[in-house]
Parts: C-alpha cells; sequence; structure tokens
C-alpha cells in the first residue's frame, strides 16, 4: 500500500527469507529454524512458553491464519482503555473489509471435518454449548485430494495459507519493496526529519537512514528494540500491558483412532456467549507429536503410554481473555526478560474452561481425560500500547511514537489489552488504517 | 560422538537425562538406544547461543552426579514447587529446556548409526502427507 502510494519502502527481517519451496518438511527442523529461541521462548520465571516466527513474512507463516474481526466487547474495552474514538466496528468496518479483501477467507464445510472437530462438536451439543466454523485465511488446501494441513505450522508448501509471504509481499515486491532479511536491528534513533537504524546484516554492522521508519516486530520483537534503543527514560509506558492469551492443551483418548494430525487442521471453535462473558474460549486443534511430548503431565513409562495415544487423541486447548499486567524490561546482556504471572482471575477463568472441556470429552465418549500443566502462547500482546499520552502509552492514535512523527509502530505491541479473539487480522486492519493517515 | 555446542560431559549428562525421561518401554527404545543424541547440533544450531553455553556448562557439573542424585535433579525440575521460587523457578527452566531437546530429538524421526528398529515416529503411527503445489483440486471450502 504505501510502496503504491508512491513510498520507496525496505524492508528489514532478522529472520530468513524462506519460501514454499524450501520450508522445513520436519516439526523437528521447522521448530528449531522458524521459530525465535530456536523453539519456544519462556518468561523469567518460567511459567509460560512463547511462540512466534522468525522469518520473512513473521508469525503469519506459522501461524492458523484466523482473521477474526474484533467484536464491540473487545473494541469497547479498548475504547474506554485508551481514549481513542476509533475502536467501534462501524469505524474499523473499513478497515477490515479492505484488510479481508487482500487475503482469501475460506471455512470447511462438514465434509472435510476430522474426527477431531466431530467429537469437539459431538460434546459441544450435548452439553448446550455453541460452535461453530472458523473463518481461515486459505485459497487451496486440497483437503480432498489427502492433503494434511499440520504441514503447516511450518509454512505451507502449497501458499494456500494466507501469511504476508503470499498476500502483501508477492504485490509490494513488484511495486519496487526491497527486502533484507538476515538483517538484526540493534537500535534505531529518530532525529527530525530522519531514522537511523544500527544493524548488523550477515554479522557484518550497518547503519541505514530512512525518513521514517514503522516498526513491525511484533510484541516482544518491538517492545525489545524499543527498550534496546533507550525510550523507556521517555516513555514509561513502554514494557507495560503485556497479554498472550495463555492456551492449555487437553486430550481425550478414544478407543479408536481419531488421526488429529491428518486432514483438515483446525476447523471449529466454541462460540458461546457464555464462554465470551467468562473470558474464555475452546479452540479444536492439536500439534506434533514433539509438541505433544512435551506437553505431557509426567515423563517416563508414563510419555510412553500417553504418547501411544497420539492418534487416538482429541485435542481441545483453553484459551484464555488474560489480564494485561505483564511487564518486560531489558536484563543482563540487553536481552529481554518477560514478567508475566497469572492473576487470580486468569487461573479462576483456566478452570472454568478446563471443566467445560473434561465435560465436553466425557460426553463425546472419552475413556480418559489428560490435562496438560503447560502454558503456552503465540497470542502475544502489548508493550507498546496505543494511547492519547506518554505516560500511559507509547504511540498516538496516528502510530507515531509519542514525541517522534517520523518514528510509527504497526503491531500487535500496540494492543492495550487481550482482546479474547485472534489477534492478526486487526493489526492487518490497524496497520492499513496507519497507512493511510502516513500518505495523508 | 562429538558436538560443536556441548562437551562430552554435557553430551553425556543429556543422554542419562534421555533415559530417565524416555527410558526403554516395549516397543520404545530409550532415549540413548535410540542414538537419536548424534543429531543434537541439527537443532540446537538456531538456539540462542548464550543459552547453549549456560546449558553446555549445567550439564557439565550435573555430569559429575551419581544416577541417583540425576534423578533427583530431575524430579526437582518436574516439581518444584517445594524451592523457594528463586530456585524453583531455575528448576523449571531446566525441565522446559530438557523437554525441548529430548522431545525433539526423539520424535524427530532421525536415529543413531547402530539403530536399526522402527523410530518413535512410526511407532505411534505418525506420517502426515503433502500434495504438490502443482496439483489443484476442486475449492476446498466454500466462502
Amino acid at each position: 500500500m504505501l510502496q503504491k502510494g508512491g513510498a520507496r519502502c525496505l524492508l528489514l527481517e532478522s529472520g530468513p527469507h524462506v519460501n514454499s519451496a524450501d520450508f522445513p518438511r520436519t516439526e523437528a527442523e521447522w521448530t528449531s529454524q522458524l521459530y525465535w529461541g530456536g523453539g519456544v521462548e519462556f518468561d523469567r520465571d518460567a511459567h509460560i512458553g512463547f511462540l512466534r516466527a522468525r522469518c520473512v513474512g513473521g508469525t503469519t507463516v506459522i501461524n492458523q491464519a484466523l482473521p477474526d474481526r474484533f467484536d464491540n466487547v473487545a473494541l469497547d474495552s479498548w475504547r474506554e482503555e485508551t481514549g481513542i474514538d476509533f475502536f467501534t466496528e462501524e469505524a474499523m468496518a473499513p478497515y477490515y473489509d479492505e484488510a479481508e479483501s487482500a487475503i482469501a477467507i475460506q471455512t470447511m464445510p462438514d465434509e472435510y471435518f476430522t474426527r477431531n472437530a466431530n467429537i469437539f462438536i459431538a460434546g459441544m451439543e450435548a452439553n448446550g454449548y455453541k460452535w461453530e466454523r472458523l473463518r481461515r485465511g486459505q485459497s487451496d488446501c486440497a483437503i480432498e485430494a489427502g492433503n494434511d494441513c499440520m504441514g503447516c505450522l511450518g509454512g505451507c508448501h502449497r501458499d494456500s495459507k494466507q501469511s504476508t509471504l503470499v498476500t502483501v509481499i508477492p504485490k509490494a515486491v513488484k511495486e519496487g519493496l526491497e527486502i533484507k532479511s538476515d538483517f538484526h536491528v540493534d537500535r534505531i534513533e529518530p532525529r527530525p526529519g530522519e531514522v537511523t537504524i544500527y544493524g548488523r546484516h550477515h554479522d557484518t554492522a550497518e547503519v541505514l537512514r530512512a525518513p521514517k521508519v514503522i516498526v513491525a516486530c511484533g510484541a516482544l520483537g518491538t517492545t525489545h528494540l524499543m527498550l534496546r534503543s533507550g525510550f523507556a527514560s521517555r516513555l514509561p509506558a513502554l514494557g507495560t500491558k503485556f497479554c498472550s492469551h495463555p492456551q492449555w492443551m487437553s486430550f481425550g483418548a478414544f478407543d479408536e483412532p481419531v488421526n488429529a494430525h491428518q486432514g483438515a487442521f483446525q476447523t471449529v471453535c466454541s462460540k458461546d456467549p457464555a464462554f465470551r462473558k467468562a473470558g474464555f474460549k475452546l479452540e479444536n486443534v492439536f500439534a506434533g507429536p514433539i509438541a505433544v511430548a512435551m506437553v505431557s503431565p509426567q515423563t517416563g513409562a508414563y510419555l510412553h503410554e500417553y504418547m501411544r495415544n497420539y492418534r487416538f487423541f482429541s485435542c481441545v486447548e483453553v484459551a484464555i481473555r488474560d489480564e494485561a499486567v505483564g511487564r518486560m524490561t531489558l536484563g543482563k546482556k540487553g536481552r529481554l526478560v518477560v514478567h508475566k504471572n497469572f492473576t487470580d482471575q486468569d487461573l479462576h477463568r483456566r478452570e472454568m474452561g478446563l471443566n467445560i472441556v473434561k465435560e465436553v470429552f466425557i460426553s463425546a465418549g472419552a475413556k480418559e481425560v489428560v490435562q496438560s500443566p503447560f502454558a503456552y502462547s503465540l497470542h502475544l500482546m502489548g508493550g507498546c500500547s496505543i494511547g492519547t499520552d506518554a505516560i500511559s502509552s507509547v504511540v498516538n492514535e496516528r502510530f507515531q511514537v509519542h514525541g517522534h512523527d517520523n518514528l510509527y509502530i504497526s503491531d500487535s505491541s500496540v494492543y492495550p489489552n487481550a482482546p479474547g479473539i485472534n489477534p492478526a487480522l486487526t493489526v492487518m486492519a490497524l496497520t492499513r488504517r496507519m497507512c493511510h493517515e502516513l500518505l495523508n | 560422538m562429538s558436538s560443536r555446542h556441548f562437551s562430552s560431559g554435557a553430551l553425556d549428562a543429556l543422554s542419562r537425562f534421555g533415559d530417565i525421561m524416555l527410558p526403554s518401554h516395549e516397543p520404545f527404545p530409550s532415549f540413548s538406544e535410540l542414538g537419536c543424541l548424534e543429531h543434537i547440533d541439527s537443532i540446537v544450531d538456531y538456539a540462542p547461543a548464550d543459552d547453549i553455553r549456560q546449558l553446555n556448562q549445567l550439564l557439565g557439573v550435573l555430569n559429575w552426579l551419581p544416577d541417583g542424585g540425576l534423578r533427583r535433579v530431575f524430579r526437582w525440575c518436574e516439581t518444584p514447587e517445594g524451592w523457594p521460587e528463586m530456585i524453583a523457578r531455575n528448576f523449571r527452566l531446566l525441565n522446559f529446556a530438557l523437554r525441548s531437546i529430548l522431545c525433539t530429538l526423539y520424535y524427530s524421526g532421525k536415529a543413531g548409526t547402530g539403530y536399526e528398529g522402527p523410530t518413535p515416529l512410526d511407532l505411534i503411527g505418525f506420517e502426515i502427507c503433502r500434495i504438490p503445489k502443482e496439483v489443484h483440486t476442486r475449492e476446498t471450502a466454500r466462502p
């Protein structure tokens, strides 16, 4: 959009530029090669694991591409928190429309529901809970030809998943966008009329200058860069309001194979107003053998027996709308330290969700229910929250860092609290709003 | 066996921890019987160098413990609740590090040069099919 509007753009990415022909093919390879931390990162106290991608296209390459609009519950809380009046369904609608028009969105028909999905639906309906089909960012998954979508957790080899690698980036490249991958930005320094970027390209120091810079490294990456660049002394809210929709996996073991790893990977989720009000939702999903083994409650012979059930497991995750009280600071050697404890409300929401998952599995005929004690998060949000003043926020309603009209932030780090809804589409919509502002 | 990232003592400790976490259990081979530790560098090449350096040092020290001591450390990693938080946090971190490395290697589909049996992925029946990009089918879903 910026390129088309006449700007000359350069995209810097810390990770590699991998395309669909070169994506790693096994779970061991893709988690170690495409994820930050060589697989998973943790908060300071090791309560929760964070998953985020390190490659051109970022986490859109490895997520499940679920483009959901925020409802008024989420937007009202953002308006109250920030004092910004465009957080309404009506004001956001044109930007959501624009973001959706750039990607293919589909829902899976019943005939592609896996046994994993049908177990979830049966258990939900038996208890009177509402569910819905997920809207998915995809174009041609070839389910009827036998394609197993789990492989797309390491990048979609069919280019069906609507990651930015197949949507906006190729269009921008045609318009002249230049990409520098394997470029690690150490710090940025805004001055009137220019922003200086200090970094390393393949470990060789490089200094770049641009009239305007947009930082979009995700909640952890952007906050880390802003902290390294010394903004914390001027912006006390930097690093605050971190939240992440923590998730816990539960498995129902069945007598007949479920084969949740095959076919359409994630097609349905809960849509119960009572769950929304209570602050959690249920995701019918699964994971590769490594991830399933890692979240096992026990090890030793138990772990082998548990993994023997891999093909017999149905899986549901509880994801909570957590309180945005997490904090990020700089630690030794300039490393990012995430302080993230669960509040009593967070734990209450988890317990409510886990109890319902148990009911759902038992109603659907599970012989055993295994609940993992390990939490992990893929929706990393906050740290550079949006707002109207430089005390309680980092960027203004035009997405400019307070006090620097040539430095913008456009990613989930600007989120002021946890929406309880997949965050990706709103990042795209807010980015489009920012681009309009910038071009004007 | 050698590694670019781990000393021989650290590799020994990983192998011993591996056999505690993933012992021989019919039909599954133990971690050391599978020999997957040979592939350690291929998964830690991308991890933060500082983390690996610290883990290497810690494992090198822990390898001096007798089997009973190592088992006790492993148990504290899994259930650190009785320890003061400053210590418990480090046990939790070590638990995650061990689970990450050992589970990744064991379920990577790779085995050591001397191992001829089925891998754990074969034994649990894990297989995924990738239909090539060139194969287009009717629309897989309705809008």
